[in-house]
């Protein structure tokens, strides 16, 4: 009896509260909830857009004619879309910036001073990430690098560009771009098929799936004024939600 | 001249943490899942997740490292903690019984967790998840049955 209430008793004064079971136990069962209601909930959306890219980033494999064609005016990127690809064409319009544009292995193009400039960096294979207002990182290879009209190029096939310090930026366009998967809860309008469906968006999911064409960031100094992103181009399937739902998918 | 004494420490078992890695095995798995079936990963689950995991191996092995326990000549020494430091000294004398505890898992895996009860506490100290745990059982019976005679 003596050795059972002993054994009643068995408590570690000096428990170690922080490497506590249950707090492990709870953070583990949260983890798992916090992935799995967002692999099937569908909830992604809520915290902004939802972007990723085709998996080798070659777009060149990309049949049009099998695909819809979209055109999307919507709310500017909320989060930062990181893309590692090929493009034909990344167009920059930025003022007052005072970054380095790295050209090569020694050379840069200071754009303190400059006023407005516009960047054009032709058939673009490398890194790319930006939001609505600002450009993070451009790292790759070019075949021109034209500032304010003044073309660069290289005697080699190709030239590293490099711009690695936060940037803000007037307009963005990237020419040629593939988005595998684009998701947002947006505002603005969204045309499929040169118009024939058209679309209103009041704070509406939007979910396009394998987009290839052009897409702008930003308010272009030349044309309509529109602050936000545009998708011109064609996608394989999209579904736009809201009061009422409509799915698109190409048969055949 | 004083002899360096060779330090006989015992610490628990990596096996003993099994069941904190095999958490980090089934998140491991469920982002798998995710990405194979082209399911949505969202970026700040995907960040908790990984930080989870890291944070799980590391507490583990500092866990590890932070609490042993020292067999001295003349008493057993627990020690455990970085910032806040605990160190318990218990004389092989004040040892009343020595129990070893070994589940079937614990067999299995060649682990086990020795009770340790003195005279003057009501508590126990464990040494918990220990490799070879019938050698230290044995060596901690020499040492109390030394010390008592």
């Amino acid at each position: 009896m003596r050795e059972q209430e002993v054994r009643q008793v068995i408590a570690n004064p000096h428990a170690n509260r922080f490497f506590s079971k249950k707090w492990i136990i709870l953070s583990f069962i949260g983890v798992v909830l916090l992935l799995l209601f967002f692999a099937f909930s569908g909830m992604d959306f809520i915290t902004g857009n939802v972007i990723s890219i085709g998996e080798d980033g070659n777009t060149d494999n990309i049949s049009l004619t099998e695909n819809f064609k979209l055109y999307a005016e919507l709310d500017s990127l909320k989060e930062v879309l990181e893309l590692k690809q090929k493009i034909k064409l990344i167009t920059i319009e930025v003022s007052g910036a005072t970054n380095n544009v790295y050209l090569g292995k020694d050379g840069f193009f200071d754009l303190s001073g400059t006023g407005t400039t516009k960047i054009l960096l032709e058939d673009f294979d490398g890194s790319i990430s930006f939001d609505g207002d600002n450009i993070y990182l451009i790292k790759g290879k070019v075949t021109t690098v034209t500032i304010n009209d003044f073309p660069t190029s290289s005697t080699d096939d190709s030239i590293n560009v490099r711009i690695d310090d936060s940037m803000g930026y007037d307009f963005l366009e990237l020419e040629g771009v593939y988005l595998k998967k684009y998701e947002s809860l947006s505002s603005g309008e969204v045309k499929f098929d040169s118009g024939k469906i058209t679309m209103q968006l009041d704070n509406e999911t939007v979910s396009i799936h394998g987009f290839r064409g052009i897409m702008t960031s930003g308010t272009n100094k030349i044309g309509v004024q529109r602050t936000g992103i545009t998708l011109d181009g064609f996608v394989e399937d999209a579904n736009i939600g809201g009061d009422f739902e409509i799915s698109l998918v190409k048969t055949g | 001249m004083e002899e360096k004494r060779k330090r006989n420490i015992v610490r628990s078992s990596r096996k003993g943490y099994i069941p904190y890695y095999l958490m980090v095995v089934v998140v491991m798995l469920i982002i798998l899942y995710i990405i194979r079936n082209d399911l949505p990963l969202n970026r700040n689950a995907l960040i908790i997740a990984v930080a989870f995991m890291i944070l799980i191996l590391k507490l583990t092995e500092v866990h590890r490292i932070t609490h042993y326990y020292e067999l001295t000549p003349h008493m057993l020494l627990k020690s455990e903690g970085i910032f806040v430091h605990r160190l318990k000294k218990m004389s092989y004398g004040s040892m009343s019984q020595i129990h070893l505890n070994r589940s079937i898992l614990d067999k299995i895996i060649g682990i086990g967790t020795i009770e340790i009860a003195q005279f003057s506490e009501t508590v126990r100290t464990e040494i918990k998840n220990i490799n070879k745990p019938e050698k230290v059982l044995y060596e901690l019976a020499k040492r109390i049955k030394n010390m008592q005679e």
